[in-house]
């Protein structure tokens, strides 16, 4: 077992290295993007916790799937995805790759929480909703681009989605995102069920990776 | 060691590998093809990378889907290749010795083998999309004897490669077959003819001929007459696809 999630781990880490200047994405994002967009707040007015929520539903959220959907390019695009098929070590070889890549995201964006939370106090109901969040949106990007055999699509479907229903169709069932305070337990009732169908989505997402090991070359 | 019993593949309507069957041991056999004859489809079968419709892939008299243990001995190199391209060959290397499950103290010495193998040593530390199509193809073989595997499936391994590069290359063949099955799919005729002891010819997604390769050149001896000249692998393979077209 030890072994086997040193191999994932290692190759995990290869895989990353290959995204060269793209790897630094999301740690952009999240290390100064977020951030400095919360500082900087409406012209003249200090940084409020509804312009933390606002913009950290924004961005975080959806820069999820940038390191995962990268990752899966090289088994859909690679001329080389037949040997990653043929020596896999398991059938979830990309669902755990999905997995050990959000919690590596979700541990980074736990940094600038924590940073967040020296500025308006409680803010882990907040961080609670992003996690599932990403989530959401990881399992939406594994299991379209399972679907479709494609990563440029499911990456456009990700900063679509959230710029539609974080920034103008806010009331709609399909939204995955909270504008509230966040101030109490009851707050993380939509997270919890946004990640019950992320779940959902990553194990539709790992039907069809069961299937592309053995019909889609 | 590995044999293919009955097999048939088809996409959508189109039937590609006809009740297919083989018996390999150790050596080198030579599978020769047209293009579109079903080589490609019959390696990637006995890779586990395609479910037949009818039929099995048999290792060890067991099939292929059963055990775990056949992808750690088998070396791949598919007709395609070029992966990670943003890492150093010897990265590249050292994740296909993850993937192939090589334990990591034992990673250095084998990709410093399987480099020296196929020429590349020097090149190790340079970035994947900076070598030439030649060289990466020369990794492809290199990543496929990495862990020292009982079964070698190389499709249209010399393709790519410069004459020097493709004579050293029938050399190590030479060497590999001593202990292990070695199926070099290719329409290359003279690379089977100058390293493989068997041949298998398949046309149409049919087996026209299975055997050894003197018993191939024997096929063209005795259909031509003689002549004179020395009979080839090439003249029994022309002879054979020939009658049937």
């Amino acid at each position: 077992m030890a072994h086997e999630w040193d191999r994932l781990m290692r190759r995990l880490y290869l895989e990353l290295k290959n995204q060269r200047l793209y790897f630094f994405v999301p740690p952009f994002v999240l290390f100064a993007l977020v951030p400095l967009s919360v500082l900087a707040g409406p012209q003249g007015t200090d940084p409020s916790f509804s312009q933390c929520v606002t913009l950290s539903q924004l961005f975080i959220p959806s820069f999820a799937a940038w390191w995962p959907l990268f990752v899966l390019k090289e088994y859909h695009s690679s001329p080389a995805r037949e040997l990653l098929v043929v020596h896999r070590s398991s059938r979830a070889e990309l669902l755990s790759r999905m997995i050990s890549l959000w919690a590596l995201y979700v541990l980074l964006a736990a940094v600038v929480f924590v940073y967040f939370a020296s500025l308006f106090g409680r803010v882990w109901y907040l961080f609670a909703a992003v996690a599932a969040q990403s989530m959401f949106m990881i399992a939406l990007g594994y299991s379209l681009s399972l679907l479709l055999q494609n990563t440029f699509i499911p990456l456009i479907v990700n900063f679509a989605y959230s710029s539609i229903f974080m920034l103008a169709v806010l009331d709609s069932p399909l939204n995955i995102f909270t504008i509230g305070t966040f101030s109490d337990a009851g707050s993380l009732v939509k997270p919890a069920t946004v990640a019950a169908v992320a779940i959902v989505l990553l194990l539709a997402g790992y039907q069809a990776e069961r299937r592309l090991y053995t019909r889609s070359m | 060691m590995i044999a293919v019993r009955d097999l048939c593949k088809r996409f959508g309507r189109k039937e590609v590998l006809h009740s297919i069957s083989l018996s390999m041991g150790n050596g080198c056999y030579g599978l020769l093809g047209a293009n579109g004859a079903g080589k490609t489809t019959l390696i990637r079968c006995m890779a586990g990378l395609f479910e037949p419709q009818r039929g099995e892939v048999l290792y060890d008299n067991r099939p292929i889907h059963r055990l775990k243990g056949f992808q750690r001995d088998l070396g791949y190199l598919p007709q395609a290749f070029g992966m990670l391209p943003e890492l150093t060959l010897y990265e590249m290397m050292d994740y296909m010795c993850s993937l192939k499950g090589i334990p990591r103290s034992q990673c250095a010495g084998e990709i410093a083998q399987a480099l020296e193998f196929v020429n590349l040593e020097e090149w190790a530390r340079e970035r994947v999309r900076t070598l030439s199509g030649g060289m990466v193809r020369r990794a492809g073989i290199a990543q496929a004897v990495l862990g020292d595997p009982k079964v070698l499936l190389l499709d249209e391994p010399t393709a790519g490669l410069d004459p020097s590069e493709r004579a050293r290359f029938r050399n190590s063949v030479r060497e590999l077959k001593r202990d292990r099955t070695v199926l070099l799919s290719t329409h290359i005729v003279e690379d089977v003819d100058a390293c493989c002891d068997n041949v298998i010819v398949i046309h149409g997604g049919r087996i026209l001929f299975s055997g050894p390769s003197d018993e191939l050149r024997e096929v063209a001896v005795r259909q031509a007459g003689h002549t004179g000249k020395k009979p080839t692998v090439e003249d029994g393979y022309l002879w054979l696809t020939n009658g049937i077209a």
